[in-house]
């Protein structure tokens, strides 16, 4: 009975995880919440294990283990308890990632957390948008340590009224916490159903088979490696300050059932704002080895699947960057360099299933003055793959938000988008050829700062098998006659009738041409 | 007299009144033609004079998911030439490497930029010069296109620029879909895609409409839309994109017509095929959608809000790498089909409907077709020999887990949408959902299944009973606390609908009309539509609590888009459901439940009489389908042989 149980259940609890994106997408305020879907839910156990997750964004998704793994310690669980935190050092991504998180009690066991992330617009910090090329935490926006919104059923006005304060934009960030909250009681509201129907007992038994199943799918895959040590390095553009290079290395070790991927190797922490809190790197790599996993069917996303890889990274390292380091770009930005890395080196294993490099940037761009913050982020190439082109103008790996639609965005700022278009012939050549990236172009209608942060700026995007690179990414300003080149990452100050053009990479190619 | 003829993929429908009571015919398409299948239908009629056809076709959506439409040029503001290839942005799978985007619909080179401007405030930046028309009518002679489709940035605002490049290009006789008049509402993607689809889908749909019409001298036709109304002709030729889904809309009308016949205004209706099956929540009046995807591109016209999962009658069994048992999304269709129809052996919930002896070999489609159960056993037996498990508890889990994908469905029109299922009557219709219905109920504690005996035909059925519709938008950005400003732009909405409707030669009396207003918190991306009404904002705010779980009351309240819906009259005939002719003896069959095998007897729909009521457990078997009563539950046949079946 148990094939025919797993297959429900996992219906069952990732319908939750659905409905709830979908109650706090729907009634959200921030344009990143509500066009972008830059957003994640998940159901953890007591133990603080994964058992469900709607997809929307790889970046949050693996992190979040490593977020519940950080704070279930810190607190005295109550039912109606609501904590918050955006922490990079305790288990967060970057400062504008809000998590809140609930925890579940039938009678009075604690049996279930559930966790909300969103990407709000703005949290405070030098530049709005709270993106900015900084060299401290603190400079980049307010850090939530973990604590509690919600105390045992009362909120805390006090804390939430000290918070708002700090924040550019406090009514939309209430109306998004509100929109948090209601898709955690959304959660709670059919956990408790599933309870009733069910009882704890069956439902513990259920989620271990659960994770038992997803563990057994993820060996598979990682059977069929060739053992042996397989490494790769690659190299981000600089940290926005100093022009150095830093670079990345993976080494992946397949011993039976299980991979070892191991990052000690890597830079140091840099005093840019490229670093990676060690969440982040985790979800690069579980991104990753799901997708491989894709490879063989579709299989419910838990802690099984994580169960059998095994990641070595040195604290005080790119990858596993510690207080006070500033993180912005370690999210969106290092995050695409991770997965770079290990595709590098899987292609080695599984020279039929990996794509070459990607355009490995989100591309992002945060506008504000006093009066309004927005940020987006744009896709670029893809890769090519064994067997297929790359797509074009679309973003790759580690994100999958929406654009905003010109005329939303027009409406509500003011900017005005030239020119949204494919780059033509910026894909690498090959056998199947890379995608190309994107061109977008701003007009400023009012003095308003501007963050760039992106990459492959002075690197490309790498082909595998023979295929070209992609070609780098370029920033342009455009003042009066002026045509001037902009650095990968940067603040400014942008003036009326200034524009601003984005090129996004175009992805590598596969494969020798013929 | 009035018929309504509904083509689908497999069979093609006729329903029609003769005396009071409703007739219908059923005979296999014909997808190379369609109009054979009618003609053929027309001429087993009695001879009669037949005045109007109601028409509701899948060639519009057959032909895009085919992408065999129209070759199209795509016509946009200098700078966007590529938005139908960026769409938003986004892959429509995330830990997939080799994920692909939707099949496009336009060549590269036919995407056509013009240098114009207007503003977010509706104002022109830059004016429209006329080199630039002449540019783009000199590319249009040296690359010539079937169709065009014309989308400028933020022409919902302002449609000056659209209109004159539509005026210049008529002179080239082709025919041409433009943005401000098909969806005057933003959102550039959604609204260019909206307007391709129709501009791709036009030469195709005016082409076969007019075959039609050739061949049926004297009849008046009319052609049903996805919004449940139907339309002339000329506009179904003109809006080529209002006839997508038209076959489940009729269906969902059929089901509001039916159950508003037997008192009921809430129900969710639940048509289960051989490869997918349609939910849609009826909560007092039939509920559209904006947000339609059509094969990967949005089609955001008001579309009845259908939900459909990959779930049907055809759909695969297998057990994954894991070791979990999967139905679907994979179906073995209607060719090979289940492993019974003697073609194939892939196990289906068919099959395993046969297994656990629900399904009866010898009462399929009438009897004229037998099933082959010893084919379904052997498809079976291949899963349960891996599963280690019986053959019955294997087949029982099939349905489970088949159960557990349309539930889904049925949770996402309802809890999800914040409507309690307990108030909701489960409206089964097609031919494998009577299989189902109980278990499905149970699940979510619904408390009544509502079943008509008109199984084949029932979209048809729904075609000849709607009314004339069409719908007219507009976006505003007003906020909702400007009244006067509302009214003013209701008005201007409703003259020009209603001069609209007259041009197609409606009586202006014979018309109602409903306002619906697209609201949210000032700041959201989403908005709700709510009826129009003199308190509209308490009624938002009531909407948005029963959806959301919360009021912002601190924030203001703005209307994005006006809606104005207006409708003929339905045909007001009475109907009548025939006594059927017995085609199965009252007998006595064995069923596999959870309680293992039990004595169930079968009973010929036909033999029922009108009042009556009897407990499960029964099988009831029809021509064309088959309705399992579990024990705990009541039967009651109502007026026209309608089975109510409640929860004990």
């Amino acid at each position: 009975m148990k094939a025919i149980e797993l297959e429900i259940f996992n219906n069952l609890f990732s319908a939750i995880a659905d409905e709830m994106g979908i109650v706090l997408r729907r009634s959200a305020f921030s344009p990143n919440i509500r066009e972008r879907c830059d957003f994640s839910c998940a159901i953890f156990d007591e133990k603080g294990e994964l058992v469900a997750q709607a997809s929307h964004i790889p970046v949050h998704l693996g992190a979040m283990p490593e977020t519940m793994k950080s704070i279930l310690p810190l607190f005295e669980w109550k039912p109606g308890d609501v904590i918050i935190t955006n922490d990079p050092f305790c288990g967060g991504t970057h400062l504008p990632d809000i998590t809140l998180i609930k925890p579940i009690f039938f009678k009075n066991d604690l049996a279930f957390f559930l966790i909300v992330r969103a990407h709000h617009a703005d949290v405070g910090g030098k530049y709005a948008g709270s993106m900015a090329v900084a060299t401290h935490i603190e400079e980049e926006g307010i850090l939530i340590r973990p604590t509690y919104l919600i105390k045992e059923g009362k909120i805390q006005k006090d804390f939430i009224e000290n918070l708002l304060v700090k924040l550019r934009n406090p009514q939309e960030r209430e109306g998004d916490f509100n929109a948090q909250i209601a898709s955690l009681l959304r959660g709670e509201v059919r956990l408790n159903e599933m309870y009733k129907k069910y009882g704890l007992p069956k439902l513990k038994e259920i989620i271990d088979e659960l994770k038992n199943y997803s563990q057994r799918a993820m060996e598979k895959i990682l059977e069929e490696a060739p053992s042996g040590n397989y490494s790769f390095i690659d190299y981000l553009d600089d940290d926005g300050l100093e022009e150095e290079n830093i670079p990345i290395k993976v080494e992946i070790r397949f011993k039976e059932k299980k991979a070892i991927v191991d990052f000690s190797k890597s830079a140091s922490q840099v005093k840019g704002c490229v670093n990676a809190p060690k969440a982040v790197t985790y979800s690069a790599v579980y991104y990753v080895f799901l997708s491989l996993l894709n490879t063989l069917g579709e299989y419910p996303i838990n802690q099984g699947c994580f169960r059998p890889i095994e990641i070595i990274t040195k604290p005080g390292t790119i990858v596993s960057a510690t207080y006070p380091s500033a993180v912005a770009a370690g999210n969106v930005e290092t995050s695409q360099r991770i997965v770079d890395t290990l595709l590098g080196a899987l292609s080695q294993a599984f020279p039929d299933l990996i794509p070459s490099a990607s355009c490995g940037t989100m591309n992002n761009i945060a506008i504000g003055n006093e009066k309004f913050a927005y940020y987006e982020t744009i896709g670029g190439g893809m890769g090519g793959r064994p067997g297929k082109e790359g797509l074009s103008g679309v973003h790759t790996h580690m994100t999958n938000t929406l654009n905003t639609p010109v005329e939303a965005l027009e409406h509500d700022y003011p900017i005005r988008i030239e020119r949204y278009a494919i780059r033509e012939n910026s894909g690498g050549k090959g056998k199947y050829r890379g995608g190309n990236g994107l061109i977008r172009e701003y007009t400023f209608l009012e003095t308003c700062t501007v963050t760039i942060l992106s990459e492959r700026r002075k690197t490309s995007p790498y082909g595998l098998f023979g295929g070209e690179p992609g070609k780098k990414g370029e920033n342009l300003l455009i003042r009066g006659e002026n045509k001037i080149f902009l650095p990968g990452k940067i603040n400014l100050q942008v003036k009326k009738g200034d524009r601003i053009i984005i090129m996004t990479p175009g992805g590598g190619g596969w494969g020798k041409m013929e | 007299m009035q018929i309504a003829i509904d083509t689908g993929g497999t069979f093609t429908d006729l329903v029609y009144l003769e005396n009071g009571f409703l007739k219908s015919k059923k005979i296999f398409s014909t997808p190379k033609d369609p109009s054979q299948a009618i003609l053929e239908l027309l001429f087993q009629l009695p001879k009669q004079n037949i005045k109007t056809l109601i028409h509701g076709s899948t060639v519009g959506t057959n032909t895009f998911l085919e992408r065999k439409g129209a070759k199209i040029a795509f016509i946009t503001t200098s700078g966007f030439e590529d938005l139908l290839f960026i769409g938003r942005q986004a892959r429509p799978k995330l830990y997939d490497f080799f994920v692909e985007k939707p099949r496009p619909i336009v060549l590269k080179e036919n995407c056509l930029g013009v240098n114009e401007r207007i503003g977010s405030k509706g104002e022109i930046i830059k004016s429209l010069d006329s080199s630039e028309i002449e540019r783009i009518l000199k590319r249009l002679k040296e690359n010539p296109v079937e169709s065009v489709a014309i989308c400028l940035i933020n022409s919902y605002l302002n449609s000056y620029h659209e209109l004159k490049l539509k005026k210049e290009i008529l002179q080239l006789g082709l025919p041409i879909s433009i943005s401000s008049e098909i969806l005057p509402e933003f959102r550039e993607f959604e609204r260019a895609s909206t307007t391709a689809i129709n501009a791709y889908l036009v030469p195709i749909m005016s082409k076969y409409l007019e075959n039609l019409r050739k061949k049926l001298p004297g009849i008046n036709l009319y052609i049903q839309q996805s919004n449940g109304g139907w339309l002339t002709v000329e506009e179904a030729s003109k809006f080529a994109s209002h006839t997508i889904l038209s076959g489940p809309a009729g269906g969902v009308s059929g089901a509001f017509i039916w159950a508003k016949a037997l008192g009921k205004s809430k129900i969710i209706t639940f048509d289960m095929g051989g490869t997918s099956t349609d939910v849609c929540l009826i909560d007092g009046r039939i509920p559209f959608t904006k947000e339609y995807n059509l094969d990967g591109f949005p089609l955001s016209l008001p579309v009845i809000e259908i939900h459909t999962v990959g779930a049907g009658g055809g759909s695969i069994a297998y057990i994954d790498v894991g070791g979990a048992l999967k139905v679907g999304p994979e179906s073995a269709g209607a060719d090979p089909g289940p492993a019974c129809y003697g073609k194939s052996l892939l196990p289906t919930v068919t099959d395993a409907n046969l297994v656990l002896g629900r399904l009866l070999p010898d009462a399929f489609l009438g009897g004229i077709f037998e099933l082959q159960k010893d084919r379904s056993f052997e498809a079976i037996s291949s899963i349960s020999q891996k599963l280690g498990l019986s053959l019955e508890e294997t087949a029982l889990g099939i349905i489970k887990v088949a159960n557990i994908n349309m539930g889904r469905a049925l949770r996402r029109v309802s809890l999800e949408r914040g409507h309690d299922p307990q108030d909701f009557a489960l409206f089964c219709f097609g031919g494998a959902g009577g299989l189902h219905a109980c278990s499905l109920a149970k699940e979510l504690e619904i408390k009544e299944i509502i079943i008509p005996k008109l199984a084949g035909g029932f979209s048809a059925f729904g075609l000849l009973f709607s009314s004339p519709l069409k719908d007219f938008s507009q976006t505003v950005w007003i906020e909702a606390k400007e009244k006067e400003k509302l009214l003013k732009y209701i008005k201007e909405l409703k003259n020009l609908a209603f001069s609209y409707m007259k041009g197609l030669g409606f009586e202006l009396e014979s018309l109602s009309y409903e306002i619906f207003l697209d609201m949210r918190y000032k700041g959201q991306g989403f908005e709700l539509t709510i009826p129009y009404s003199e308190d509209y904002v308490s009624s938002f705010e009531q909407e948005h609590k029963r959806q959301f779980g919360y009021k912002a009351t601190r924030f203001p309240i703005e209307i994005v888009t006006l809606r104005i819906r207006v409708k003929g009259d339905p045909s007001e005939d009475s109907w009548k459901i025939e006594k059927g002719k017995n085609f199965y003896p009252l007998s006595q069959t064995k069923v596999f439940t959870e309680k293992g095998w039990i004595e169930v007897p079968v009973i010929d729909w036909n033999t029922l009489r009108i009042g009556e009521s009897f407990k499960g457990p029964a099988l009831i078997v029809e021509e064309f389908t088959t309705v399992w009563v579990e024990e705990d539950f009541k039967v009651r046949v109502d007026e026209n042989y309608t089975l109510r079946l409640f929860k004990l």
